[in-house]
């Protein structure tokens, strides 16, 4: 058990200093993001910079929905198919949503099974990883070739089972571990009144490791929320997710920085209020029942 | 009640350890018997085995003559609190015992009652509201007791369950199992690496060495005919003092040669015949030795003198033997004097270079 200590630790003058400035680098890119969000065409790269919006305007945002010639003009969009960013949301939250659940499900069922059944051992483990060792560059020609003989390229459930498939070995190392924290005795004991094994997994042990996987879901939804190389090779408009969204905004006569301030400033939100939900799962320490004598 | 019957029973764990190997087992129905040895001899495997949480490698386990060895575990009424207690940590002390009762489907108010019977046996009824991480050792324990004690279990299996406790809450927990058992009735196999529990508690003990059973037998006789050296080794505080000999033969005359000394062992002549110039063990108890500072069988120096209450433990070397004996309380020698001691010959126990006793008195 960590020991807690009762004094406050005493923070020195310099170590402030240190922290802010990192903050302020930290929280810099989110800020000045913010700020484009809301300025007009002519601040977005201004010299010298405009620190806060000169003039402030929601014109940025607001083309990204809705097409209409005099706005686009104005932020300069007039040479490009318009394509509602309302379509991408949807897109990302089923391919990275589904997907990200579909990892932690399986992974979570490929967990127990390795730690509680004996399945496969260390060996199962390091293959499972190395679908992540080489780069995903590697897997994408082949992903293109075949997809495309099965017909999955530019479909959801296409895009989903990519995703599915490169989240799963994180899910399956993560919540392994999780699951060796939790004493095989609580199972069993729970066994011996009538539980199946598969039952006391989910009746006994999900409860206890339900905020570590729902953490580890976070992570992979960040992940996948925001790949762009997967989507953007095996998708061709029928489907497309935030990032490729992202691209619409570079047009040959130059990059609109303002729409794409704004989508990305829209597109953290979910992830922050996904987190926010989870966050009260994430705080509630368990301490497990069982001692060691 | 019970009577169960462990058959050849064997547990080869993937990768390769035998937790258990051949072991056979006859428990009378309503006994209470303990599985004795040191860690990791297979206590705990005996009794996942038992409960039906690990199928065996080999063998047949019976209760009341009927094969149970593939049976389901909620299928053979049997209750095991485990060594860590697994008391579930997101529940708090009342849905804990109650689990088992509602996992049966009975009435709320059946549980109820069960509950607070089986609460107040143990008296925990003050803490059935608290989660587990506010109670203490000693409730934790009676929680996942109750837990236990309150599906009704013909056949109750606990697995260390006074370990984790401090010596005074050791005692009088074991005197209120012992209480326990004689309201409840049941068959009890009792898990411990504690001979003095072992032996106070139990009708009959297991003793147990790296998966096999060493002996089974009444606490009295573990302790006055250890089938085997590591029996007699293992049970007694201090243990036994274990010497390795050879017998040599001198013409009419027998003598056991333990290189520092030599005992006349002519009469002994019908045991040891056989054994003549080879290896034997002989065992002599702490309590049998007899320290003095002159005269005796054997001379060795004083290594340590330990003061327990009435009496001081004394360690000796001879050669590159060590002897441990008993004196009384007023009776302190400087450590490396010399002393002598002495032993009587009926007081022996002789075992065979396997390690089986050939003779005691
Ligand atoms: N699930 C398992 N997989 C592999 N080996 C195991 C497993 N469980 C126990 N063992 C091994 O089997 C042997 C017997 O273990 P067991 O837990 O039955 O011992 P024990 O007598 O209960 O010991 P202790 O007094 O420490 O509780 C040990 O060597 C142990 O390491
Ligand atoms: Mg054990």
């Amino acid at each position: 058990m960590k020991r807690v200590s009762l004094e406050k630790p005493k923070i020195g003058i310099h170590l402030y200093v240190i922290l802010i400035l990192v903050l302020i680098i930290a929280i810099f890119p989110i800020y000045w993001l913010t700020i484009t969000s809301f300025k007009p065409k002519a601040e977005w790269i201004a010299s010298p910079p405009y620190w806060f919006p000169n003039s402030p305007t929601l014109i940025d945002y607001y083309v990204l929905f809705f097409s209409d010639p005099s706005a686009t003009a104005q932020v300069g969009a007039a040479f490009i198919a318009f394509k509602p960013a309302t379509k991408s949301f949807l897109d990302s939250a089923i391919v990275a949503g589904l997907g990200t659940a579909l990892a932690v499900f399986a992974g979570m069922l490929a967990a127990f099974a390795v730690s509680r059944h004996g399945f496969g051992g260390n060996t199962f483990l390091v293959l499972v990883l190395m679908l992540r060792m080489a780069p995903p560059i590697v897997a994408v020609i082949p992903l293109i070739v075949f997809y495309s003989f099965i017909g999955f390229t530019d479909t959801y459930h296409g895009l989903l089972l990519v995703y599915a498939t490169f989240s799963m070995p994180y899910a399956v190392w993560i919540i392994k571990g999780l699951i060796d924290e939790v004493p095989r005795e609580l199972e069993e004991s729970a066994r011996l009144d009538g539980l199946t094994p598969l039952q006391a997994h989910f009746k006994v042990t999900w409860p206890l490791i339900r905020g570590g996987v729902l953490a580890t879901a976070l992570f992979l939804l960040i992940l996948n929320w925001s790949e762009y190389l997967f989507a953007l090779m095996l998708t061709r408009g029928n489907v497309i997710t935030l990032p490729v969204q992202m691209t619409i905004y570079q047009t040959y006569a130059g990059v609109l920085y303002g729409p794409q301030a704004a989508l990305a400033i829209l597109a953290v939100i979910p992830l922050v209020i996904f987190g926010i939900v989870i966050r009260r799962f994430l705080a509630r320490g368990l301490t497990f029942g069982a001692v060691k004598g | 009640m019970t009577k169960i019957l462990l058959e050849d029973l064997t547990k080869i764990y993937e990768g390769g350890t035998v937790a258990l190997e051949d072991f056979n087992l006859e428990i009378e129905s309503g006994a209470f018997i303990s599985l004795l040895g040191p860690s990791g001899c297979g206590k705990t495997t005996t009794l996942k085995l038992i409960a039906g949480l690990l199928d065996p490698t080999k063998g047949r386990i019976l209760f009341d003559g009927e094969d149970v060895t593939y049976t389901l575990p909620q299928q053979r009424g049997v209750g095991l609190v485990f060594q860590d207690y697994a008391v579930f940590p997101h529940m708090t002390g009342y849905e804990n015992i109650s689990y088992g009762l509602k996992v049966r489907k009975l009435s709320k108010k059946e549980i109820r009652d069960r509950v607070i019977e089986v609460a107040n046996l143990l008296e925990i009824g003050d803490i059935l509201d608290k989660k587990p991480r506010e109670m203490n050792i000693s409730e934790l324990q009676r929680v996942s007791l109750a837990r236990t004690l309150v599906i009704k279990p013909k056949v109750l299996l606990l697995d260390e369950p006074l370990s984790n406790l401090d010596a005074s809450l050791r005692v009088r927990t074991r005197i209120e199992l012992k209480k326990l058992q004689r309201i409840l009735k049941q068959t009890i196999i009792y898990v411990t690496h504690d001979q003095v529990e072992a032996l106070t508690l139990s009708d009959k003990v297991a003793v147990m060495s790296m998966g096999k059973l060493q002996q089974y037998d009444t606490p009295k006789n573990i302790f006055l005919k250890p089938k085997n050296k590591f029996v007699a080794g293992f049970i007694g505080s201090p243990p036994m003092n274990l010497i390795p000999c050879s017998v040599i033969q001198k013409d009419e005359s027998l003598m056991m040669d333990a290189n520092t000394f030599k005992i006349d062992v002519t009469e002994l002549k019908d045991v040891l015949n056989d054994y003549v110039n080879k290896e034997v063990t002989i065992g002599i108890r702490p309590q049998d030795i007899t320290p003095s500072l002159k005269g005796g069988i054997f001379k060795a120096k004083v290594y340590s003198v330990e003061h327990i209450g009435m009496e001081n433990i004394i360690t000796a070397k001879a050669d590159d033997i060590m002897i441990k004996s008993i004196a009384q309380k007023d009776f302190i020698p400087n450590l490396d004097e010399e002393l002598w001691f002495k032993f009587e010959i009926n007081k022996l126990y002789i075992f065979d270079k396997e390690g089986e006793r050939i003779w005691r008195s």
